[in-house]
């Protein structure tokens, strides 16, 4: 269970990955990894790749993101959702709100 | 405690010595265990030295006495002796401590490594082979000191936190009980349908919540908010709250979703929502109209097979707006068909590899469900297999709702046949309190009034309204209408009528309604009268004439809707007859 994150200037992009369940005990971690990145001047992308499971709290901070990221006018990318990740986010339609790959 | 003081004589002698060398303070009491009276007395006076008050006993007989009756702070035990050797004393002094860390030191001549592990084994915490030097026996029970001294820091915290932890239980309990009242008491039908719910904490985040709706049928949703606990649960009551009342009320579907999820969104924080499920069945139960937010899909289990009512909206507080809310999702059903409805915890429940009963049983649990059988039995059967290992994780609510004709169809109020007699009714309102004409429906309301022309309550209430309102502003108030000719006199003439109500109100106003069902519908008749001098109602015809006006509608409106509408008394008394 880890988050770590990358930031490529040049890309003016940040990837933030969460490693094992994506839960509430992730919630600091996955805050630090956003919290001190000027939205105006990045774009995020959570790469779900390595995520075992996704629990509604972690929905809940992926909204949180959504809104550090700017709201309505944020597009954050989630992308390497595995079959129980993706059929999380497409129950609660969260293609409505994130750009999901 | 004779036996005591014949064994502390030396102790007292040796407390000379420790005067002469100044102890510093008092370290508590120490046994010393030795059936040879020569090491007692010279360890005794070396611990004398230290600070402590120092315990003699010969045997381990003599020891377990001592130990009950003076609870020394540290012991010192010699292996070898007559009777109970020092194994099996600090074993049963272990036993007598109990969960009070009391340090027991062996002093052994014993040098095999055997002996030595065996003091370990009997409960011993240190232990120094014989001859030992002072400097480290000092420096051991120094050691041992700090242990001990730990040992109680962490007893006592520990006591407290069982204490909280116990009184934050009790009052977790109270106010789940207070909670789940307040939330599900006023559910409808529950024997109608099945629901089996479990709670992974004391307070669950999921949400059951069913009424009837005022025209018959019945109205569920399954909630699961995010998280579970109490920060979960909070946001069920204003959920229930919005729910019953606005279906009471006769809202549809759509506006009962806007209104729950305006109030989530305005509550609670941005990670927090509620993914949802409502549906509705019509008052025959051949109907079934559906909306899922977030919440795993719903089957219905019709003549044809299974079909699947996926979630198709984002769950409710996440967005300011909902969307998609508006065009209800129907389905025909007939009876024997079923429907089940579940939150995420019983899919995401894992067994003890980790495996999700969504991927291990639940597929063949609704391939086995046969048409107009209960299928709960054989899915709880599946379930509590499946995780028969694990311990709950989520909270878990499932909701079988069968379809039978009428099973839904009726709320308590259209079950008792619409009375046969009529009411009369009136109210006289003076001075000041003429300003304030009460609403009619949540006058009639809890009087019980309302029954068979429930669905005309809207139409009266214009009637009354605008009756009561000439009333007021040009009987009482002696407003003149024609003042609103212009933009400028209608803000003046609104002006007016707030200067005067506070000023001159010395008014009445009096209200009279009566209600007289006939066959299939009825008749409702208002009369209004004022104390004022009258006025010339018939200027209101006006509007006729001359539609742009901006005044005098309100009477025209009501002689749309009424069958007649007389007045008398110079215009100061009004009678109208409204039929349906």
């Amino acid at each position: 269970m880890s988050v770590s994150r990358r930031i490529e200037k040049e890309r003016s992009e940040v990837t933030i990955a969460v490693d094992g369940r994506f839960d509430f005990s992730q919630h600091k971690a996955f805050r630090d990894a956003y919290r001190d990145i000027d939205a105006n001047a990045m774009r995020f992308v959570v790469d779900l790749s390595g995520t075992s499971y996704l629990d509604s709290s972690a929905l809940g901070m992926l909204l949180l993101l959504r809104e550090h990221a700017g709201g309505e006018e944020a597009l954050v990318r989630i992308q390497g959702c595995g079959e129980d990740v993706r059929r999380v986010l497409r129950i609660v339609n969260f293609q409505q709100l994130f750009s999901i790959d | 405690m004779p036996a005591l003081e014949s064994l502390s004589v030396t102790g007292s002698r040796g407390a000379v010595d420790l005067d002469s060398a100044t102890p510093k303070r008092v370290r508590g009491r120490a046994l010393i265990v030795d059936d040879e009276t020569a090491n007692r007395r010279l360890l005794s006076l070396m611990l004398q030295r230290e600070g402590f008050h120092s315990l003699e006993a010969q045997s381990g007989e003599e020891a377990l006495a001592l130990f009950a009756a003076e609870r020394p702070d540290i012991v010192f035990m010699d292996v070898v002796m007559p009777g109970l050797d020092g194994f099996e004393t600090t074993r049963r002094i272990k036993a007598m401590a109990g969960l009070d860390f009391i340090p027991v030191i062996f002093l052994t001549a014993l040098k095999d490594e055997q002996s030595l592990v065996r003091c370990t084994q009997s409960g011993g915490d240190d232990f120094l082979v014989k001859p030992f030097s002072v400097t480290v026996l000092k420096a051991r029970i120094l050691a041992m000191e700090r242990v001990r001294d730990l040992q109680r820091t962490i007893s006592a915290k520990q006591q407290a936190l069982t204490a909280l932890w116990e009184r934050d239980r009790e009052e977790h309990a109270l106010a789940e009980r207070v909670l789940s009242q307040a939330v599900s008491s006023q559910n409808a039908a529950t024997d109608k349908f099945g629901l089996v719910q479990r709670s992974a904490a004391i307070f669950s985040g999921d949400l059951v919540l069913s009424a009837h709706l005022p025209g018959g049928g019945l109205r569920i949703l399954v909630g699961d908010f995010t998280g579970h606990g109490l920060a979960a649960t909070i946001g069920a009551l204003p959920v229930a709250d919005v729910f019953h009342a606005m279906t009471r009320k006769g809202f549809d579907d759509a506006r009962v979703l806007l209104e729950i999820n305006d109030k989530l969104y305005r509550v609670l924080p941005t990670d927090r929502f509620m993914a949802a499920c409502l549906i509705s069945i019509s008052r025959k139960g051949d109907e079934l109209r559906w909306w899922n937010g977030g919440m795993p899909s719903c089957w219905l289990r019709t003549r044809t097979g299974l079909r699947e009512l996926v979630s198709h909206a984002l769950p409710l507080g996440v967005l300011p707006d909902l969307a998609g809310a508006e065009a209800p999702r129907r389905i025909p059903v007939s009876p024997g068909d079923r429907l089940l409805m579940m939150t995420d915890g019983v899919l995401e429940a894992c067994d003890g590899e980790g495996l999700m009963f969504v991927n291990a049983g639940f597929d063949d649990v609704l391939k086995d469900w046969l048409r107009g059988a209960p299928v709960l039995p054989a899915l709880f059967e599946a379930f509590d297999a499946h995780c028969a290992e694990t311990p709950q994780f989520d909270d878990v609510a499932v909701v079988e709702v069968p379809f039978e004709a009428h099973l839904f169809a009726a709320p308590t109020l259209d079950q008792i046949p619409v009375p046969l007699s009529g009411w009369r009714w009136s109210l006289e309102l003076e001075g000041e309190r003429v300003a304030r004409q009460p609403s009619i429906e949540s006058v009639l309301e809890p009087l019980g009034l309302l029954d068979g022309l429930r669905q005309h309550m809207g139409v009266i209430e214009t009637i009354v309204s605008e009756l009561y309102s000439n009333a007021l502003e040009h009987g009482v108030l002696k407003l003149d209408s024609s003042m609103k000719e212009t933009p400028e006199g209608f803000d003046a003439y609104y002006r007016e009528r707030a200067r005067r109500l506070v000023h001159a109100c010395s008014g009445q106003v009096t209200l009279r309604l009566s209600y007289r069902p006939e066959g299939d519908g009825g008749c409702v008749r208002v009369q209004v009268s004022d104390s004022g001098d009258g006025f010339k109602p018939d200027d209101t015809l006006g509007v006729a004439r001359n539609p742009t006006r901006p005044w005098g509608r309100g009477i025209a409106l009501v002689r749309d809707l009424c069958e007649s509408v007389t007045y008398r008394g110079n215009g100061s008394e009004v009678d109208a007859i409204y039929r349906w």
